[in-house]
């Protein structure tokens, strides 16, 4: 049916209908405007043997942000906005944030502009906007939580979580979760925990990206001990902390060892951030410390110092590929 | 703000009712075995897999049952369209599937599991899926009895027949363009060509 016959059915013409558009209308034409907005900074990443999975476009020179429990080879990828598509290289992951970083040869697309997490609240509307085929697909639902930083099962830092009840329906893992006015909320990923939708919030893809497409993976600083969490006595001149971590193994060569470590420490701070779990530790062991001298606060035969240990590189854990 | 919500739930419960009014209860073998939809005068779309009883009846909620004089069925699109006399309800309006979006409104109305003019809405995940473009993947909830119901959008017209489910979430229906080119090779389209008010 032509626009005048459907307008003709309705009993106006096609002027009319847009002045005289009801809520659902207008509802639906405006995530149907956002869909196409977004779609254009969402592309098809074919990387696996069945149904391609989406990506994001990230920058105008052609980097691509995807999810990398979805590729399930490192060469021969290609990347498509459309019918055609353009090779692509690998240049880093990341499975404990489930990011995978592409380069294209022939950049696509055009990057989203991203929402502000801090507006975003539960009870939201979010789109999420894929592309495992030709044209962009989108499911619909609602935010269901925005919560501070979290990490996930696979051991990636992120700093939002951020959980919708879009139906993930098969290829959306890589593509894009947007607001109603179409902006970035984060990149989904059913890959972060069964059964749930989860997204790669915004803040993390611009913390991360960058690193991934530089060094091809997440650089984390490696001590060299192993630790239990162990309580503590109260120290006289300190902030009270009820908890430190005792050291239970010094490995020979290691930073740790370097830096003066003996079993039996109880580490309470690194650079002045307080050690009560093994999270705190893990936290502090991030990218940005390795190769860094830390300062560290140990209780050992009942008085505090300070050593100063220089943090290594722990190596890259061997990559297990999907299929 | 609150007002713009109460305006939309009222704007969908209209668009319910709209949908209600060319539904049908098709049975087979005297059981209600799914919906379908009064398409033109005297003709009834609905999927083959659900007028696959030799003799077929429609009923109108509340309304008695009318019997199929003739049945014209593609089994290989799963489509059927019945003849028959009589009162059954307001012939739908037809929209244009091929003008669908993704991320556009979409509600579905059928029996599902017996329950006469369930509806569930949602939005249009893939408007043209399937081999030949023909199927449309929405996100909303398909259940046992939407099948051969309608699909409509925000301004009330038919835009797909209701077909099957893809997992819990995910529903997939036949396009109304899919449709008319079944009703026009089965040599009907001029017994069910939309109904067009003069402009």
């Amino acid at each position: 049916m032509d626009a005048a016959g459907v307008a003709g059915a309705v009993g106006s013409t096609v002027e009319d209908r847009s002045r005289t558009m009801n809520a659902i209308e207008q509802l639906s034409e405006a995530l149907a405007a956002s869909v196409r907005l977004a779609g254009e900074s969402v592309v098809r990443v074919e990387g696996r043997r069945r149904l391609p999975s989406s990506g994001i476009v990230w920058s105008d020179d052609g980097l691509i942000v995807t999810a990398c429990h979805t590729l399930g080879r490192r060469a021969d990828l290609r990347v498509g906005l459309g019918g055609d598509s353009t090779p692509a290289r690998l240049l880093g992951t990341d499975p404990g944030t489930d990011l995978a970083v592409l380069r294209l040869d022939r950049p696509l697309g055009r990057k989203p502009s991203p929402a502000n997490i801090e507006e975003v609240r539960p009870g939201h509307l979010a789109i999420a906007v894929a592309r495992p085929g030709e044209g962009p697909q989108a499911t619909l639902g609602i935010v269901s939580a925005v919560e501070g930083a979290w990490r996930s099962p696979l051991g990636g830092h992120l700093d939002h979580f951020v959980q919708s009840d879009v139906v993930m329906y098969p290829g959306f893992s890589g593509g894009a979760l947007i607001d109603a006015w179409g902006r970035l909320i984060g990149m989904n990923s059913s890959g972060l925990a069964r059964g749930v939708s989860l997204t790669v919030p915004a803040a993390s893809l611009t913390r991360l990206v960058p690193i991934l497409a530089e060094h091809g993976r997440l650089r984390r600083g490696y001590l060299g001990v192993g630790v239990q969490p162990a309580r503590l006595p109260r120290l006289e001149g300190r902030a009270p902390q009820t908890a430190g971590l005792l050291v239970a193994s010094v490995e020979s060569g290691s930073p740790a060892e370097r830096g003066g470590l003996l079993l039996g420490d109880v580490l309470l701070s690194i650079e002045g951030r307080a050690l009560a779990t093994m999270e705190d530790l893990l936290a502090a062991l991030s990218a940005d410390v390795v190769g860094k001298t830390v300062a560290l606060e140990v209780l050992r035969g009942g008085r505090v110092s300070t050593l100063h240990v220089e943090v290594g590189e722990r190596a890259a854990p061997s990559e297990d590929e999907d299929e | 703000m609150s007002a713009w919500l109460k305006q939309l739930a009222d704007d969908l419960a209209d668009l319910a009712d709209q949908a209600r009014r060319s539904l049908v209860t098709v049975v087979g073998d005297g059981v209600g075995v799914g919906a379908g939809v009064l398409w033109a005068p005297g003709w009834v779309v609905t999927n083959a897999h659900v007028a696959r009883s030799p003799r077929n009846h429609v009923r109108r909620p509340a309304g008695r049952q009318i019997e199929v004089r003739r049945r014209v069925q593609d089994r290989r699109l799963d489509l059927a369209a019945l003849a028959i006399d009589g009162e059954a309800g307001t012939p739908a309006r037809l929209g244009d599937s091929s003008a669908l979006r993704p991320g556009e409104w979409v509600l579905a109305v059928g029996n599902p599991l017996g329950v006469n003019g369930g509806l569930t809405a949602g939005v249009v995940i893939d408007p043209a899926a399937g081999r030949n473009g023909g199927l449309l993947v929405l996100d909303l909830h398909l259940r046992p009895g939407h099948s051969g119901g309608a699909v409509l959008h925000t301004l009330g017209e038919v835009v797909g027949i209701n077909t099957m489910m893809n997992g819990p979430d995910v529903g997939v229906a036949i396009s109304s363009a899919t449709v008319r080119r079944f009703l026009v090779q089965a040599g009907l389209g001029k017994a069910t060509s939309p109904i067009r008010r003069a402009a």
